[in-house]
């Protein structure tokens, strides 16, 4: 089948003129087709928002004996109300990891290298993952705060709390997604990648008052897990859903520690990033 | 040097182009060459030669390690993304968005080249066209045959109308028919003034598509010019001859000599089988026949042609891309 436009001289060279909000097209035309690839897989989907709410009614029921035994610790006597703010902050984590997936299989594609031949910015290839991973990570805090909600479970310091619990998420985000995005460029193959990615994630997980309060750990552990992002994260939205007023130099301790290791991963990927991307 | 005008409008100018990968291996030796504005030009070599390497740092996917490659006067390695912005590069695998649909695969690619969306829709009807796609264009790539996928491959390439377009193996491993739309969109392509620098181990694509040739092997380039340049260069019609395994021996030691003695015998090429290379080919081949039987030599199997790009293959690295 021929059309008129597929005659001689329709498709001679033409000067692509680069527009001014070029960033912005090649962010967005990304960001698309991450969204585009998510809606099509509707399993990731689904089980990826019922990941979390899993955690949440297992351990829920589980361990709902522990908060009332001591809620002095826990700061509240509902095990629930104590580990909501843990599961949403693991699942900032969660997700963030797992940000550079997409460019390990791009690469093995050679997607990669076709995105890598055009004229765009390589940034924008961090920003449309880092997009996606928070548009994600944001549906399933809500989602989260949504089922506790429905268990019983109150921010207690209102919206304020809500907005603080948001902002913490999204500095633990940008952290270990350019994390997980400079791994995805480092390691030549997915098995190692994921080998070293899981090899991370556990102990931040277990190393930090995401599951357990820090009074009930062990005194060398208590000064391990100040050093844990998750910590600082899990600590803030903590404070802002069992009480009414939150910590205000808390949330500035843990605000600027988490940028100062956002800022430090994005340096050290920029540089790991530029050379491989070049 | 002395045509300083001439070589100032190529389209691609490699200069001494070396590409050393760690652990040692030499995979571009200091290649030379220039690609003029609206040819066909392909890089012919086996397995290993160093084509994808030539093209990867073409289209700054790899630095050199020496020397450098220009694109319309600009050094890649200077100005990189204005390279990016005159080339249309599909690779040796396909490489397509299964999720997608052909469409949505075709925006994206738009997008990173920077085309104004309102400026979209037309250029990805006109590259649809022309590879054939337009009624599959909202189905998703993971429903396409091998073929089509390719060709929505090469469609991707096209959508900011490169000056340049390289293509890294567009046609292996397909089937006769998509063999041949690739070939027509190539000589479409050509016609409205775009420039192709493609690679191959298809000689007779090679031969009857391409303006010029670069023969390569082992990292160098070991002949170029027109396909006619290249066979002439051969030094006459091939004949070759398959000895019995008995008479391997004396063939070489016997045959071989009195060959070279004939008048009309250019060339004889030791080997199993043998190659003469004769001229005027048409009446010197049953001269060479009768010689070989006058020796007492049995001969198996005779075949007689005019050169192929095989033969000059033969004649300049040796060996055959066949094998
Ligand atoms: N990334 C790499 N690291 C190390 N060596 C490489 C790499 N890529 C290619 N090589 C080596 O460089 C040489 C040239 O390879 P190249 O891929 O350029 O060949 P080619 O002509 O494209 O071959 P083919 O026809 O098989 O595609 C080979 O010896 C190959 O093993
Ligand atoms: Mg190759």
């Amino acid at each position: 089948m021929q059309t008129d436009a597929t005659r001689t001289g329709e498709l001679g060279p033409a000067v692509v003129p680069v527009t001014t909000p070029a960033f912005w097209q090649e962010t967005r035309a990304l960001t698309r087709r991450w969204v585009l690839q998510a809606s099509r897989e509707r399993m990731m989907i689904v089980f990826g928002l019922m990941q979390p709410l899993l955690w949440l009614l297992l351990f829920g029921n589980v361990f709902s004996g522990v908060a009332r035994w001591r809620p002095d610790v826990f700061g509240t006597d509902s095990y629930l109300a104590f580990q909501t703010a843990g599961i949403v902050a693991l699942t900032v984590l969660g997700n963030a990891m797992m940000g550079g997936v997409p460019l390990l299989f791009d690469r093995e594609s050679g997607m990669l290298a076709k995105i890598l031949v055009t004229p765009s910015s390589r940034g924008s290839l961090v920003a449309s993952r880092f997009f996606f991973t928070s548009a994600f990570s944001l549906a399933q805090s809500l989602l989260i705060l949504l089922v506790a909600f429905l268990m019983g479970v109150r921010i207690a310091s209102g919206l304020s709390g809500f907005v603080v619990i948001l902002w913490i998420s999204l500095l633990l985000s940008v952290g270990f997604t350019v994390l997980s995005l400079m791994l995805a460029f480092l390691f030549p193959h997915h098995g190692a990648f994921f080998a070293v990615t899981g090899f991370i994630t556990q102990p931040l997980l277990f190393l930090s008052t995401a599951l357990m309060p820090r009074q009930v750990m062990p005194a060398a552990m208590q000064a391990i897990v100040w050093m844990n992002p998750l910590t600082y994260a899990t600590e803030v939205a903590r404070d802002a859903m069992l009480r009414p007023v939150p910590d205000g130099v808390l949330l500035a301790q843990a605000s600027a520690v988490l940028l100062l290791f956002d800022a430090a991963v994005f340096w050290k990927a920029t540089g790991v990033i530029r050379r491989r991307l070049e | 040097m002395s045509k300083g005008d001439a070589s100032s409008q190529s389209i691609v100018r490699a200069e001494a182009l070396t590409k050393v990968y760690e652990g040692g291996i030499l995979a571009v030796d200091s290649i030379d060459l220039t690609v003029e504005a609206g040819e066909i030009f392909a890089l012919l070599g086996p397995n290993g030669a160093g084509k994808t390497t030539t093209i990867k740092m073409l289209v700054t996917l790899a630095q050199p390690t020496s020397g450098r490659i220009l694109v319309d006067g600009i050094d890649a390695m200077v100005a990189p993304d204005e390279v990016r912005a005159r080339i249309g590069y599909v690779g040796q695998e396909v490489a397509v968005d299964k999720s997608l649909t052909a469409r949505e695969n075709l925006e994206l690619q738009a997008s990173l080249y920077h085309i104004p969306l309102a400026a979209q829709p037309p250029r990805i009807q006109e590259v649809l066209a022309l590879v054939e796609l337009t009624d599959r264009a909202d189905d998703r790539v993971k429903t396409y045959s091998g073929g089509m996928k390719k060709r929505l491959d090469i469609a991707s390439g096209l959508v900011h109308r490169p000056k340049l377009l390289v293509l890294d193996e567009p046609t292996l491993g397909l089937d006769i028919q998509t063999r041949t739309r690739i070939w027509d969109y190539i000589a479409r392509m050509r016609s409205a003034g775009t420039t192709v620098l493609l690679t191959t181990h298809y000689m007779e694509e090679a031969d009857r598509l391409c303006d010029r040739i670069a023969i390569i092997d082992r990292g160098r380039i070991q002949a170029l010019g027109t396909p006619a340049e290249l066979k002439s260069r051969v030094g006459g019609d091939v004949v070759t001859l398959k000895l019995s395994a008995a008479d391997a021996e004396r063939g070489r030691t016997v045959v071989g000599p009195r060959l070279r003695g004939l008048p009309f015998v250019r060339e004889v090429v030791d080997g199993e089988p043998l190659l003469v290379y004769v001229e005027p080919g048409d009446r010197s081949a049953p001269g060479v026949f009768d010689a070989v039987r006058d020796a007492g030599v049995h001969v198996e199997a005779f075949h007689y042609c005019r050169p192929t790009l095989d033969d000059v293959f033969l004649k300049f690295t040796g060996r055959s891309m066949r094998d």
